[in-house]
């Protein structure tokens, strides 16, 4: 019973890593950036989310009104006249520039919140939770984690083969140069996809926020669970996303069923015995 | 004569640290099938992509409809109406033909070209139009190409080597399918390392040398001896 309950929590668990993935793998997929502070961002994303429901007494989710707006209007703005410049042949400036990111994120918060542990309140909901018999209980917060990542997943690859932003975004990840010729202005293109990646990174952050302790330096280890989660899945696959989350997070909570200690460490070893069996990820490259 | 639809004077252009183009001017009129033949490596490629914006060049080296575009993005000088088929076709391989045809169209010029125009001129995309595009012969990937840029409704479309890799029959093909474009007054300028087909299809020529044009005018008022020394070079 343990087993299958630990298993259950996993797949839960799995939406919020999905989510972690999900922005970290559209902006490598449309611009090839390889964002070092994505962690940093979820984090931002629980900072603000605790400032608007502090200063507005707002319940978290509704703050998301708010907090997902203000994310991707500042990665936009990040995007367009920071990162942008940065783009060209080398992997590795944006890189840097990225990691810059992170030291100046997770210092800035420190400076304005210090490095005490904080948590957002939710009015009951991150204890809530239903009984699906069998002595299974499964938590409210954990179950619209994950439907969030599901809504996220078609949400995205609706606006991917079914729009024309989407359109646009496959056309410059494919060629770059030749979308400048259908009067595509790859700088605006690039930071949509930077503002759509934070909001749903702000998603994350909020979940964040209300599921756990966060502090200053809580960004790159959610860094490390996204990617370990796009790798799993597969790179350029959006449910392989889901799927890499899934794995990710059943390792954790089996690992955690064993000695609580072993629980970061199982969702590593995992994911190196994926990379070893399966190099390209389950899911290898569809497109969107 | 009427003041020419584009006009470059002067133009020099290249790349990082090799300068590919000196000093080039020539006039293309409205309506006019301009061929730009030279050897490989003359600059022909780089001249289109300067013209197209996709290379650098001073502000007064072009000039359209008497504006000075030179160094204006890429992006601008599509929506002025000057759309580019660039060579290797290019498709963008993550969307089907009719995706790749629309992104043409979506953000260009309002004008009579539509996807029921382009497949009217190549019937056999309306039958592959779901198909990703890279399932398409070389012949049908180049169609996509041509019609890809015509969605932008351009008043001035630049070929770049259309018919490179490409079998006889099917060039023969696409050829006939260009007077079907001009004939609408749209003025092109031609790449073509087929010279007799380019100048067969063309009003004009200008032929680069190493960067510098050679020899321009009608075909018909040159010899054949004289195009073949500025295309080779007579030293």
């Amino acid at each position: 019973m343990d087993w299958l309950n630990a298993i259950v929590q996993g797949v839960l668990l799995g939406g919020l890593y999905a989510l972690f993935a999900a922005g970290l793998s559209l902006i490598f997929g449309v611009m090839r950036l390889v964002n070092i502070a994505h962690g940093d961002f979820i984090v931002l994303g629980s900072y603000l989310t605790l400032v608007v429901v502090q200063t507005l007494g707002l319940n978290p989710f509704v703050a998301a009104l708010i907090v997902v707006p203000l994310m991707a209007l500042f990665s936009y703005v990040l995007q367009r006249f920071l990162l942008n410049p940065t783009l060209g042949k080398d992997l590795l400036a944006p890189l840097l520039v990225t990691f810059g990111l992170s030291i100046i994120i997770q210092n800035g918060l420190l400076t304005l919140f210090t490095a005490d542990s904080r948590r957002v309140m939710a009015g009951g909901i991150e204890t809530a939770s239903v009984s699906i018999g069998g002595g299974l209980n499964l938590g409210v917060l954990p179950l619209a984690m994950f439907a969030t990542a599901i809504a996220v997943i078609l949400g995205l690859e609706f606006i991917f083969t079914r729009t024309s932003l989407g359109r646009a975004f496959r056309a410059t990840s494919d060629d770059a140069e030749i979308a400048k010729l259908m009067a595509l202005d790859n700088r605006h293109i690039y930071a949509m996809a930077m503002a759509l990646s934070a909001g749903i990174v702000a998603l994350a952050g909020i979940f964040l926020a209300v599921r756990t302790n966060f502090d200053p330096s809580t960004g790159p280890m959610r860094l490390i669970f996204g990617f370990e989660a796009v790798i799993i899945g597969g790179l350029g696959s959006l449910w392989g996303t889901l799927a890499g989350g899934i794995v990710l997070g059943v390792a954790q909570t089996l690992g955690a069923l064993i000695d609580p200690g072993y629980q970061v460490l199982a969702g590593h070893l995992v994911f190196f015995l994926i990379l070893i069996l399966r190099p390209r990820g389950l899911f290898p490259r569809m497109d969107g | 004569m009427n003041a020419p639809l584009l006009r470059i004077e002067n133009l020099s252009s290249g790349y990082a640290d090799f300068q590919a183009l000196f000093d080039v001017s020539f006039d293309l009129h409205a309506g006019e099938a301009l061929a730009l033949i030279g050897a490989n490596g003359a600059g022909k490629s780089t001249l289109l992509k300067t013209i197209v914006g996709l290379l650098p060049c001073a502000p007064q080296m072009l000039v359209h409809r008497g504006d000075k575009i030179g160094g204006l993005s890429a992006d601008k000088i599509v929506r002025r109406g000057i759309a580019l088929v660039p060579e290797g076709r290019r498709l963008f391989r993550s969307l089907s033909v009719e995706e790749n045809l629309i992104i043409g169209g979506e953000r260009g010029r309002a004008g009579e070209w539509s996807l029921e125009r382009v497949y009217a001129l190549f019937p056999i995309l309306r039958e592959k139009r779901q198909q990703p595009s890279t399932s398409l012969s070389g012949g049908q990937q180049q169609m996509v190409a041509i019609g890809r840029a015509l969605m932008a409704n351009p008043e001035i479309i630049l070929f770049d080597e259309i018919s490179l890799g490409l079998a006889p029959a099917i060039i023969k093909d696409i050829y006939a399918a260009l007077p079907s474009i001009t004939s609408t007054g749209v003025s092109a300028i031609l790449v073509e390392q087929d010279v007799t087909r380019a100048l067969g299809f063309a009003q004009s020529f200008v032929c680069l040398q190493e960067g510098r044009v050679s020899l321009a005018g009608k075909p018909a008022d040159h010899s054949r001896a004289d195009i073949v020394a500025a295309y080779f070079g007579s030293h």
